[in-house]
C-alpha cells in the first residue's frame, strides 16, 4: 500500500508550484498576442513603458494586499491608505524637505497598518470590518487635511525620477515595484516569519496552539500592507505630481482581484508573489489592451469584472479536477 | 454460518413481508446491502481491488483495516462519495448507484463520518434537520414537529444537550453521538459508521452500544469501520478483514475468536498492546507541580509529574480532564491554585508561552488545530521548531531538510516527498509529523491530549515508541487518552478524574487494574467523596 501511496503522490506536482501554473501565463501571452495582432502599436518601446507605469502602483499595493491575504484576512484600506500616505507626505515635504517627505508616506502607511492589525489581534474584530473603516476613516482624513484638492507642491526631481524616469530603458517606477516584490518575495519564503504568516493563514488554531506568536505575526503582516501603500504613495505621487486624496478609490479591491485572479486562496495559506505579479499583469494588460482597442472605459470595468469571475471559475474547476 | 445474536428479530416494513422473521437465524438470509468486486483507482493507486461484502439485517459487520487499507474508501462508495471504478452495489439484489450522500440516505443508507460534518454555528435542532427539514405547508420548517421529533432522537442515542445550544459548545463526544442522531433520523436500512469510537470515552462507547444493539433489533444492517477489536468483539456479528484494497477474511465473531490471529492477518505480525517497562520515579526531580489548580466552578486539582514520567489523567466525557489540560497548555486561565514548572512558577498566557517555558501541546483536534493544510510536510514538522532551535531570521533550508528528513526517519514517517501537502498522508502519519513537530522543540514537558484517536496500530506504536524515548530523555509526559487499554499499558501512573476532580492515583498500573479504573471514573467506588484521595497504593509523595 505504501509505495503505491508513494507512487501516487510522485505524480503530483510538487507543492506550492501552483495548479495555475501555466494557464495564466498562456492567457497573459495570448492576450499579448492578439493585441500586438490588431494594434502593433501596442508592442512598441513607449506603450511598453507605460503599461509598467500603469502597473507599479498596482504591483505595490498588491504584494502588501498578498501579506494579509496568506494570513487569513484581507486589507481593504491599501488604496485610501495610499491616498493618506501621499497627502501626509506632500504636506510635510516644504518643512521637512524630500527625504522627510518620503519618509512620512511610508511612517504614514506602516502605522495605519499597525492600528489596523492591533484591532484585529486585540479585540478579535473580523479583519474585513476594521479594514473596512480604517478605508473610510483614513480617506476621510485624506480629504480633511487636503481640503478636498490635489496637493501640487511636489518637488519637481521626484517627478522627474521616479515619475519620468527610467534606467535601462525601463521607468524607474516600475523598478521599485519589481524591488519591492521581490524584497517581499525573499521574506515570505525564505524568513522565518515568511513562514509562519503562511502557517497562520493555513490554521490559525494550529499555529496557537503549537506556540507560534499569531498575534505579533498578524500586526507585522498589516503593517507590510500599509507600508506597502506607503511605497505605492511615492511611486503614484511622482508620476502624477500631486497628491491627490481620492487617488485610492477602487485600488483596495484591485489590488484584492489582483490577488485573487492570480489564483492565491482568499482563505488564507497558499500563494506566492509571482502568482500576484501574474494578476496584476492580467488586469494591466487587459486595461491596456482595451484602451488601445477604443473600448469605452465604462466597458472596461465590465470586462475586468467577468475576468474575475472567469479566473474564480476556472480555478475551482481546476482544484475539482486535480482533488479526489 | 452466520451468527446472529439476538432472539427476536423485528424487520422494517418491506422487509418483514418478504422475510420470515425466523429466516433471520438462517445462512440462507438475504443481505440487504452488497458490494460486490468494487475496484477503485485514485490516480494510479489502486485502493480497492475487487473488495467484497455483504450486510445481512440485523447484524453489527465489522470492517478492520489499518489506516490506508481502503475501508473508509469502501465505506464511502456504499454511501455514495465515491464512485467505484469497478464491480457493483446491490440493495435488495436490485443494482443501486447512489451519486451523493444524499441518494444514499434516500435509498435507507446512512453514513456517520470520522470527520465530524456538523455546522458548528447551528443549533443541535437546526443541525439535526440540516438537509432534511419538516416542512409546514412546503416552504416553511415546522419547528415543533422537528423539535419533538429531534427531542425524541437525541433520547434514543441518549444525548442529554438542550436542542437550542449551538453545536460550538458541544464536546467532541457529543457531536459523535449528535452525528449518529442525525443519522438514524432519516430512518435509515443500513447505518455505516466511520471510526465511531474515536474520540468518546469508556461510557459513551457503553452508550453507543446500546444504542447499536437496539439499532440491530429493529433490523438495521450496521457497517462498523474501526481500528479496534476490542469494540468488534463486544458489538459486531461479523467481522471483515481488509488489508490492501482486499478483502482478505470474513467471519463470524465469536467468543473463540483469536485477536491475535486477526491480528497478524491485518498488519503482518506486529503486536497489538504495547507494554511499558516497570519504572520507579519517587526520586525523580517532579516537572510539574499543580496544585489547587482550578477555573471557574471546577474542583481544584492537584497532580504531580516528574522527570521521565507518563502520567495519564484518565476520566469520561465532562470529568474536567479538557480544562485541566488546557490550564497546562496555556489555552484557558485558570481563577486560583498554582503551577510550577521546574524550580519557578509557571501561569502560561497562551501556548507560545508554554512552548517557550518548554511546555508543548497537541490538541485533540488533529484536523482543526494541528496540522496547516496548506503547508507541506516539512514546513509542517519544522513550524514548531522554528523559533526554539533556530536563530536569526532566515529560514536555513538545508539543516531545515536534515532535520525534518531525520525526524521522519526516525518516526517512521511513510511518505513520498518532505514537500509534498501533509493533507494527502494518513491521520497516523499526520499526528505522527504533529508529534515530531512537538519533539524537536526539546520540551521538558508533553501535553497531549487523545494523540492516538482515529490512527491505526501501527502508527500507535510508533508513537509509543517514540513517547517512550523522549520521557526516558528527561521529559516528562501529560496524557490524557479516551483509550483505557493504552493509558493503562503506556503510562506510569494514572489518575482518575470524576466530575472534576481527581479520585484516585494508580501507580504503576496494568490492564489488570481496567476494572478498578473504570468504576473510579464512574464513580461508582466511591460516590460523593470529596476528599482525593482513594487510590490503589495510597497517595503521592
Amino acid at each position: 500500500m505504501a509505495d503505491r501511496v508513494q507512487a501516487m503522490l510522485l505524480q503530483r506536482r510538487p507543492f506550492r508550484v501552483s495548479r495555475a501554473d501555466w494557464g495564466l501565463p498562456l492567457v497573459l501571452v495570448s492576450i499579448v498576442c492578439v493585441t500586438a495582432w490588431i494594434e502593433p502599436r501596442f508592442l512598441s518601446v513607449a506603450n511598453l513603458q507605460n503599461l509598467l507605469r500603469q502597473m507599479a502602483v498596482l504591483q505595490i499595493l498588491a504584494a502588501g494586499q498578498l501579506f494579509a491575504v496568506l494570513a487569513g484576512g484581507l486589507d481593504l484600506s491599501v488604496g485610501a491608505t495610499m491616498a493618506l500616505a501621499a497627502v501626509c507626505g506632500v504636506s510635510v515635504m516644504p518643512s521637512l524637505g524630500l527625504a522627510g517627505g518620503l519618509a512620512t508616506m511610508t511612517t504614514v502607511g506602516c502605522l495605519v497598518g499597525v492600528i489596523n492589525g492591533g484591532f484585529v489581534v486585540m479585540f478579535k474584530v473580523s479583519p474585513l470590518i476594521v479594514t473596512l473603516g480604517m478605508l473610510s476613516i483614513a480617506k476621510g482624513l485624506a480629504l480633511l487635511l487636503s481640503n478636498g484638492v490635489p496637493l501640487y507642491d511636489v518637488p519637481d526631481n521626484l517627478t522627474a525620477l521616479v515619475g519620468f524616469g527610467e534606467f535601462l530603458t525601463i521607468p524607474v517606477s516600475s523598478w521599485m515595484a519589481f524591488a519591492v516584490m521581490a524584497i517581499c518575495a525573499v521574506v515570505l519564503r525564505t524568513t522565518v516569519f515568511g513562514r509562519r504568516v503562511y502557517a497562520i493563514g493555513s490554521s490559525r488554531t494550529a499555529a496557537y496552539n503549537s506556540g507560534l506568536p499569531v498575534g505579533l505575526c498578524t500586526v507585522a503582516v498589516y503593517a507590510i500592507s500599509g507600508l506597502c501603500a506607503g511605497i505605492a504613495a511615492i511611486v503614484s505621487t511622482a508620476w502624477v505630481s500631486a497628491a491627490q486624496p481620492t487617488a485610492g478609490d477602487g485600488l483596495e479591491l484591485q489590488s484584492l482581484a489582483a490577488v485573487v485572479v492570480g489564483g492565491v486562496a482568499l482563505t488564507g495559506g497558499a500563494g506566492t508573489v509571482w502568482q500576484v505579479l501574474l494578476g496584476v499583469l492580467l488586469l494591466s494588460l487587459l486595461s491596456n489592451a482595451l484602451n488601445m482597442a477604443g473600448v469605452s472605459s465604462f466597458l472596461q470595468v465590465v470586462f475586468v469584472g467577468a475576468v474575475i469571475l472567469i479566473a474564480a471559475v476556472v480555478d475551482r474547476l481546476r482544484s475539482r479536477a486535480t482533488s479526489r | 454460518m452466520y451468527r446472529i445474536h439476538h432472539t427476536e428479530c423485528r424487520l422494517p416494513d418491506g422487509i418483514g413481508s418478504q422475510l420470515p422473521a425466523k429466516r433471520c437465524y438462517s445462512p440462507a438470509v438475504s443481505a440487504i446491502l452488497q458490494a460486490i468486486d468494487i475496484v477503485k483507482h485514485f490516480g494510479a493507486t489502486r485502493v480497492l481491488r475487487r473488495a467484497s461484502l455483504s450486510l445481512l439485517p440485523g447484524e453489527a459487520h465489522a470492517l478492520l483495516g489499518e489506516n490506508g487499507s481502503g475501508k473508509s474508501t469502501l465505506a464511502k462508495i456504499l454511501c455514495g462519495i465515491h464512485a467505484s471504478d469497478g464491480g457493483r452495489v446491490e440493495l435488495d439484489g436490485q443494482p443501486c448507484h447512489p451519486d451523493s450522500p444524499r441518494a444514499a440516505a434516500a435509498l435507507g443508507i446512512g453514513m456517520v463520518f470520522q470527520e465530524l460534518s456538523l455546522a458548528p454555528h447551528l443549533t443541535v435542532l437546526d443541525n439535526l434537520f440540516l438537509g432534511g427539514e419538516i416542512r409546514a405547508r412546503g416552504l416553511w420548517i415546522d419547528s415543533d414537529a422537528q423539535r419533538e421529533a429531534g427531542r425524541a432522537v437525541l433520547a434514543r442515542v441518549g444525548l442529554r444537550v438542550d436542542t437550542d445550544q449551538t453545536v460550538a459548545t458541544l464536546s467532541m463526544a457529543e457531536c459523535q453521538l449528535l452525528e449518529i442522531a442525525k443519522a438514524l433520523l432519516r430512518a435509515p436500512r443500513v447505518l455505516i459508521l466511520d471510526e465511531p469510537t474515536a474520540r468518546l470515552g469508556e461510557t459513551e462507547i457503553v452508550r453507543l452500544f446500546d444504542v447499536l444493539t437496539e439499532l440491530k433489533r429493529t433490523g438495521i444492517a450496521i457497517l462498523y469501520v474501526t481500528h479496534h477489536l476490542r469494540e468488534v468483539r463486544r458489538i459486531c456479528d461479523r467481522i471483515s478483514l481488509i488489508r490492501d484494497g482486499r478483502i482478505v477474511a470474513t467471519e463470524a465473531v465469536t467468543p473463540a475468536t483469536d485477536e491475535r490471529r486477526l491480528v497478524e492477518l491485518l498488519t503482518g505480525g506486529r503486536a497489538h498492546v504495547h507494554q511499558r517497562a516497570r519504572r520507579t520515579f519517587r526520586d525523580a526531580a517532579p516537572v510539574l507541580e499543580i496544585d489547587d489548580l482550578r477555573t471557574g466552578e471546577s474542583e481544584p486539582i492537584s497532580l504531580t509529574i516528574r522527570a521521565g514520567e507518563v502520567v495519564g489523567v484518565y476520566g469520561v466525557m465532562g470529568c474536567g480532564r479538557e480544562a485541566l489540560l488546557r490550564q497546562v497548555a496555556g489555552t484557558m486561565r485558570s481563577t486560583s491554585g498554582s503551577m510550577r514548572l521546574g524550580a519557578a512558577g509557571y501561569a502560561p498566557q497562551s501556548p507560545r508561552a508554554a512552548l517557550l517555558r518548554g511546555v508543548v501541546y497537541l490538541c485533540a483536534d488533529r484536523k482543526e488545530g494541528g496540522i496547516f493544510p496548506n503547508l507541506s510536510l516539512r514546513e509542517n514538522y519544522t513550524t514548531c521548531a522554528l523559533p526554539t532551535r533556530w536563530r536569526g531570521w532566515f529560514v536555513r533550508r538545508r539543516a531545515e531538510r536534515q532535520l525534518t528528513l531525520r525526524g521522519f526517519k526516525r518516526l517512521k514517517v511513510n511518505f513520498a516527498d518532505i514537500d509534498q501537502p501533509i493533507t494527502a498522508l494518513s491521520g497516523g502519519n499526520q499526528q505522527k509529523i504533529l508529534f515530531g513537530r512537538a519533539a524537536e522543540a526539546r520540551p521538558t514537558l508533553f501535553v497531549l491530549e487523545d494523540p492516538t484517536a482515529g490512527i491505526d496500530v501501527g502508527a500507535k506504536q510508533d508513537l509509543y515508541r517514540e513517547i517512550t524515548a523522549a520521557t526516558d530523555a528527561g521529559a516528562g509526559c501529560l496524557w490524557a487518552s479516551s483509550d483505557i487499554v493504552e493509558t493503562l499499558s503506556l503510562c506510569d501512573r494514572v489518575y482518575a478524574m470524576h466530575g472534576g476532580r481527581i479520585v484516585a492515583e494508580l501507580i504503576d498500573p496494568d490492564l489488570d487494574d481496567e476494572p478498578a479504573l473504570m468504576s473510579h471514573v464512574l464513580g461508582i467506588s466511591n460516590p460523593g467523596i470529596s476528599n482525593p484521595g482513594i487510590s490503589k497504593e495510597g497517595l503521592h509523595g
